[in-house]
């Protein structure tokens, strides 16, 4: 079987000299939880929009269970696949289920409204994500970690196999970064959606995802399972820190001591 | 999370806004007939309500029926289509371009149209009925120019706005070169300039009902597009939007509708930019309702300007573009300042 999401020998860059991300590989299984973590520069958001095809790479291909992006239909992408990018406009004075509905477009027809078992999908992608309460709220009032749950009940109403997420929890206080984490682990669970996520917090990367790929310089230096990679040398490698790393029930915690001297 | 993991009660259907837009909509439309029917009553002679009504209805000789029918239904009708025809351009391109300041002036569209109109009435007066066919073409060509600059792989709203800037000045200069060493015609361009209902007619209204009426049927096709593109080029193309598509259908429509209403009434300027705004700060961003209210605000923006216009400084008659921006402006700015407030 084909992966879910592949991307073979990815090359970007603004000038064909330097690249940002240069001979990129990655298979993603259907159903796991990735989390693709870097130090800044690293090329690891480049990826993950190359991945969605908001980026198109100079050389190589991203494909979905076996055809490439390039190939297909934008709107069947987006019935598979969605990200949560790491910014949204902020100014939209629409109710979040105003928003929450464009998530249905990738299904409708062109002239289509969404309505009948549509408007089900959005009453459960608004259920799921906890914004029921908040359905007829504009997006204006919301806090950030609010708007954050609103755009991501659009990525759901859009019932994708396939979730891409950008550092969703940089602008997030810690509980709410927390309550993003469960709440995306649950959709991985349950619903068995497939997590291609960038995440700066390592700690909470090694505690949620099944696997880590790491990277540097635009290309994939480490990957393997959290306790695989999470290592003493690794953080010295890849970050330049010195780290004490911990075991708290089979999952690495890192505690930070300092940069590494030359 | 405990409220996920027990389950929330069944959603509220309706959404409370519905009901509020409903609201809107229908106080829009009365206040767009009630100016109308205020634009018909006044002028150098009032006429009571109830004459223009019969004026309207009975075909006679009197001076009543001249009046009404002849030299202000026209004027009145006209202005409402421009009002129309700005308001719609200039809400969609404060959506696609995702900038407040845009309006139908920065693709280019009034210098291109004005600057195809100064060198009809400096050069070639006598082709002075080519005006309204030169003025569209003109600010057709000028947002194609815009658009075509633009492009690197795309046309990203903020290149589309820096070329506007920049197509922009070329055109006001060049203008401004035109009126300068033809200084002794100038009178005649300026009311053109500033955007005149002046002396328009039956012609000017019948020219330019299929231009509008074309673009409106344009436009509420694109109402759903528009809807997608307000969120961000990423989301709308992670929704499966054929983004550039999109906001080139979209930016064709707004050029269409802006030059045929520029053509006709000459550069009213206000309209296009603050209409989309106010009624933005009562409505929100959902296209469904921002354009309907913003088209018919647009109308009635114009059509009571021109009221005043004509009316407060009788016996001579004001460009309704420089009232629209003497009275818009400040107006304009009061509701800014308690938007940002609230």
């Amino acid at each position: 079987m084909s992966p879910a999401l592949e991307a073979a020998d990815l090359k970007y860059g603004y000038r064909p000299a330097d690249s940002i991300v240069n001979g990129f590989n990655l298979q993603v299984s259907e159903g796991e939880w990735l989390g693709i973590v870097g130090p800044n520069g690293s090329g690891k958001s480049t990826v993950l929009r190359m991945l969605a095809r908001l980026a198109s790479p100079q050389r190589g291909t991203v494909s979905m269970d076996g055809r490439t992006l390039a190939g297909m239909d934008s709107k069947a992408i987006a019935r598979n696949m969605t990200m949560l990018t790491q910014t949204q406009e902020h100014s939209l004075d629409i109710t979040v289920r105003e928003l929450v509905r464009r998530g249905r477009n990738p299904h409708l027809k062109w002239f289509e409204e969404s309505r009948g078992k549509h408007e089900e999908v959005v009453d459960w992608a608004l259920q799921v994500t906890s914004m029921g309460k908040l359905q007829h709220r504009s997006l204006l009032e919301l806090s950030g970690g609010e708007r954050q749950r609103a755009w991501l009940a659009m990525c759901m109403a859009q019932t994708p196999r396939i979730l891409l997420l950008d550092e969703p929890t940089t602008y997030l206080d810690i509980a709410h970064q927390l309550e993003l984490m469960e709440l995306i682990r649950r959709l991985n669970r349950e619903q068995g959606i497939t997590v291609v996520m960038v995440l700066h917090d390592l700690n909470q990367a090694a505690r949620y995802c099944n696997r880590i790929v790491a990277m540097k310089q635009g290309t994939i230096v480490r990957a393997g399972n959290p306790s695989e990679v999470f290592r003493v040398e690794f953080f010295r490698e890849v970050f330049g820190i010195e780290a004490k790393v911990h075991n708290d029930d089979g999952v690495p915690v890192y505690l930070p001591c300092g940069v590494v001297k030359e | 999370m405990a409220t996920v993991l027990s389950g929330e009660s069944a959603l509220e259907a309706r959404n409370p806004r519905y009901t509020r837009n409903g609201i809107f909509l229908i106080a829009g439309i009365a206040l767009l007939l009630l100016v109308v029917l205020v634009g018909l009553m006044t002028g150098s002679i009032s006429i009571p309500a109830r004459e223009v009504w019969t004026a309207l209805i009975h075909s006679s000789d009197s001076e009543a029926r001249q009046i009404v029918w002849n030299l202000r239904l026209p004027r009145v009708l006209t202005g409402l289509l421009a009002g129309v025809c700005l308001a719609i351009a200039g809400a969609f391109l404060q959506g696609v371009f995702r900038n407040p300041l845009a309006d139908p002036g920065i693709i280019g569209v009034s210098s291109g149209g004005g600057l195809a109109a100064v060198i009809i009435m400096i050069l070639f007066p006598a082709q002075i009925a080519y005006l309204p066919v030169s003025a569209f073409l003109g600010a057709l060509v000028a947002a194609a120019v815009v658009y075509g600059l633009s492009w690197k792989g795309g046309a990203s709203p903020l290149r589309l706005i820096l070329a506007g800037v920049a197509v922009n000045s070329l055109l006001g200069a060049a203008m401004t070169t035109l009126m300068i060493l033809n200084s002794e015609k100038v009178q005649a361009v300026l009311p053109w300039m500033s955007g005149s209902l002046n002396g328009r007619s039956w012609p000017h209204f019948e020219t330019l009902l299929p231009y509008t009426a074309i673009g409106i049927i344009a436009s509420v096709f694109l109402v759903k597009q528009a809807n997608l593109l307000v969120l961000g080029d990423d989301a709308a193309k992670l929704l499966g939007s054929r983004v550039e598509i999109g906001r080139l259908l979209i930016i064709l429509v707004s050029t269409f509708l802006a030059g045929a209403a520029i053509s006709i009434v000459g550069m009213v300027g206000f309209v296009g930019l603050v209409v989309p705004h106010i009624v933005r700060l009562l409505v929100g961003n959902d296209y469904r309702i921002f354009l309907p209210l913003a088209a018919i605000g647009g109308g009635i923006l114009v059509v009571a300007a021109d009221t005043a216009a004509r009316s407060w400084f009788d016996p001579i008659e004001f460009p309704v573009g420089i009232l629209l921006a003497l009275l818009g402006a400040p107006f304009f700015l009061y509701l800014l300042r308690r938007g940002l407030k609230g």
